[in-house]
């Protein structure tokens, strides 16, 4: 009786096994094509994550991850005396909080007054010309505000030496007072028509019955945007700001590392740039788990940022980023 | 719609304002052409605007005669060819698994590509990973740190997942395999979808000076961006001796009118085509900004 009871057991357990690799063989292709990705993200983005644990050693390439000595918080204690790190963070917090102070409300802005432009034809020239410098990197940006605002024959400065508002060409590029306002303009220049098209979305969305209705009311087009145009993007614009603040950790990695230099060191260097100095020229091995170590402090911070902020989204509009 | 005196003065305002903001975005681009296709010498002189003074080709064919020119040119239409492939079908077939309800792994597969868009183990680590896989300083250290992307995953499979499903049942009664079913039926139909993500990947790669920049140090596998990146970022006597190595006798060219000229050709490819994308790159963010 067991025996036979056992082998009815064993032998419904070999069709279990056979159903479920039944059905693996049936789906073959479908493990053929994500397994991959399997591997990729695996390779690298979670054996990198993984990687943090350096923050914690004294990492020395040498011995790798396994053999490095381990030193708690070591790390961490002494970023946060390091001048080159406080400076890196207060510039960070400076540029990317101008950034949405300034950028937020001037895309906007943009975005009402491409919305106001009635004729077809000159509002999708003017949309496809603002679109022009987001799609080229920022080192051919950097470039060409290099050479426009350059000391050395650049067309900023000789415009303003021929009106006389300067005796001599000035140096921009290697100005600390010149060179954060640089960043946001060309940030503005760059950016600007991309990030409005969400906006122009959004506006386009609003019921054209509330314009005819106000207009023959006599309401104005100031009006209009105030009463009409600006409450009908409340929700976009909330999201909006809130996504953006919790980037206020990179303060625009491409930009800073393409348009700074070492004059402008003291008020361009960013956590991001900083990062990357250390990496190419650590020399020493103390270097790498420093570096290492101010990126898990902006990773960690950024998270938190967001996680904050999706809190807050979710108490504005019951949608959340995620 | 009548019009009022006040509003017709806010269109004639905005307008202008309009039309000086695209002035703006687009001089810069006017300015440095203008320099590229005049003489070197005389445009150290200032005072050239709009139209170049001393036309000239020089510059240009300075560019397309250098070798190590032509060669970053060459490495960048190669990782940008490459790139596009490889990502658009192994995004598509990882996006195709995505969409299959009764795939046991699908959850996880959902979780293991969301979790990297929030945690990251910050550049560093990344390094050391790339080296430990013998992945510096190679041609596919331009590829295969970027096959996937995870966001494009997404972006696909949301355009999938709206697919007639009646298509691939009957296919599957035909007694089609998951491999038939997505070559021949999902990845025709997604095109639009993959011709958006192929831009966003050409572009990307096009774009990239960072991976050549930090984990390329071979010059001869640098793009046309990183070569620019060197020309404007060193000063200007290293850039007259790679310049002097490259023509040894008639200087008529200057690190400066080489450079402009670079800036112009870099762009021009992105120039050409932008307006062509620009309708898939609304589409993408528009997606993109829809819940994930």
């Amino acid at each position: 009786m067991t025996t036979l009871a056992g082998s009815q057991a064993k032998s419904k357990r070999q069709q279990l096994a056979g159903k479920i690799l039944h059905k693996i063989w049936d789906q073959r292709w479908l493990y053929v094509f994500t397994i991959p990705g399997i591997i990729f993200f695996l390779l690298f983005s979670y054996y990198p994550m993984f990687g943090i644990i350096m923050a914690f050693q004294d990492y020395n390439p040498v011995k790798g991850y396994s053999g490095s000595e381990f030193v708690g918080f070591d790390n961490f204690n002494t970023i946060f005396q390091l001048p080159d790190f406080n400076n890196a963070l207060r510039n960070t917090l400076i540029i990317s909080g101008l950034k949405l102070i300034i950028g937020f409300p001037a895309t906007i802005l943009f975005a009402l007054f491409i919305n106001e432009i009635h004729h077809t034809i000159f509002k999708r020239v003017v949309q496809t010309i603002s679109y022009l410098p987001y799609f080229i990197s920022w080192v051919i940006a950097a470039g060409l505000w290099y050479k426009m605002l350059s000391p050395d024959g650049g067309l900023i400065n000789e415009m303003l030496t021929k009106v006389g508002f300067l005796n001599e060409p000035y140096y921009f590029m290697g100005s600390t007072t010149a060179f954060v306002p640089i960043v946001l303009f060309t940030e503005l220049w760059k950016n600007i028509g991309f990030n409005a098209i969400i906006y122009l979305a959004a506006l386009s969305s609003i019921d054209p019955h509330l314009y005819e209705v106000s207009s023959i009311d006599g309401a104005s087009r100031v009006r209009q945007i105030w009463h009409i145009a600006l409450p009908g993007i409340r929700g976009t614009m909330v999201l909006l700001f809130i996504l953006s603040a919790s980037g206020l950790m990179s303060a625009g990695f491409d930009q800073l590392w393409t348009m700074g230099n070492l004059q402008v060191q003291e008020v361009g260097q960013i956590l991001d740039t900083l990062i990357l100095s250390y990496l190419r020229n650590s020399g020493g091995f103390m270097g790498l788990s420093l570096g290492a170590t101010m990126g898990v402090f902006q990773a960690t911070v950024g998270l938190i940022l967001f996680l904050v902020c999706n809190f807050v989204a979710k108490l504005f509009k019951q949608e959340s980023l995620i | 719609m009548q019009r009022s005196r006040g509003e017709k003065w806010f269109n004639v305002f905005n307008m202008l304002l309009m039309i000086a903001f695209s002035f703006l975005c687009l001089y810069p681009f006017i300015y440095i052409l203008a320099i590229s296709l005049n003489d070197a010498m005389d445009a150290q002189k200032g005072g050239i605007y709009m139209w170049p003074r001393m036309f000239t080709w020089n510059n240009y064919s300075i560019i397309f005669n250098d070798q190590n020119i032509f060669l970053a040119y060459t490495v960048t239409v190669a990782r940008v060819f490459v790139g596009v492939v490889t990502q658009v079908l192994l995004v598509a077939m990882f996006a195709y698994v995505l969409t299959k309800k009764n795939f046991p792994l699908r959850k996880f597969l959902n979780w293991w590509i969301v979790i990297p868009m929030f945690l990251s183990g910050g550049l560093i680590p990344f390094y050391i990973t790339l080296q430990q896989l013998h992945l510096l300083n190679s041609f596919w250290t331009y590829i295969i740190p970027g096959l996937y992307g995870a966001f494009n995953i997404m972006l696909v499979r949301t355009f999938m997942t709206e697919l007639p499903e009646a298509l691939e049942e009957s296919a599957k009664i035909d007694g089609a395999s998951d491999f038939r079913i997505f070559f021949s039926i999902i990845f025709p139909l997604s095109k639009p979808v993959l011709a958006t993500i192929a831009l966003f990947v050409g572009v990307g790669h096009w774009n990239d000076w960072f991976t050549g920049f930090t984990f390329i140090s071979n010059a001869d596998l640098w793009t046309a961006q990183n070569l620019l990146l060197f020309l404007i970022q060193s000063n200007e006597a290293s850039n007259l001796a790679v310049l002097s190595k490259m023509h040894n006798g008639t200087v008529t060219v200057t690190a400066e009118s080489i450079k402009m000229a670079m800036l112009i050709v870099t762009t021009a490819p992105i120039l050409c085509i932008y307006p062509f994308l620009q309708k898939y790159f609304v589409k993408g963010i528009m997606l993109g900004s829809l819940k994930g």
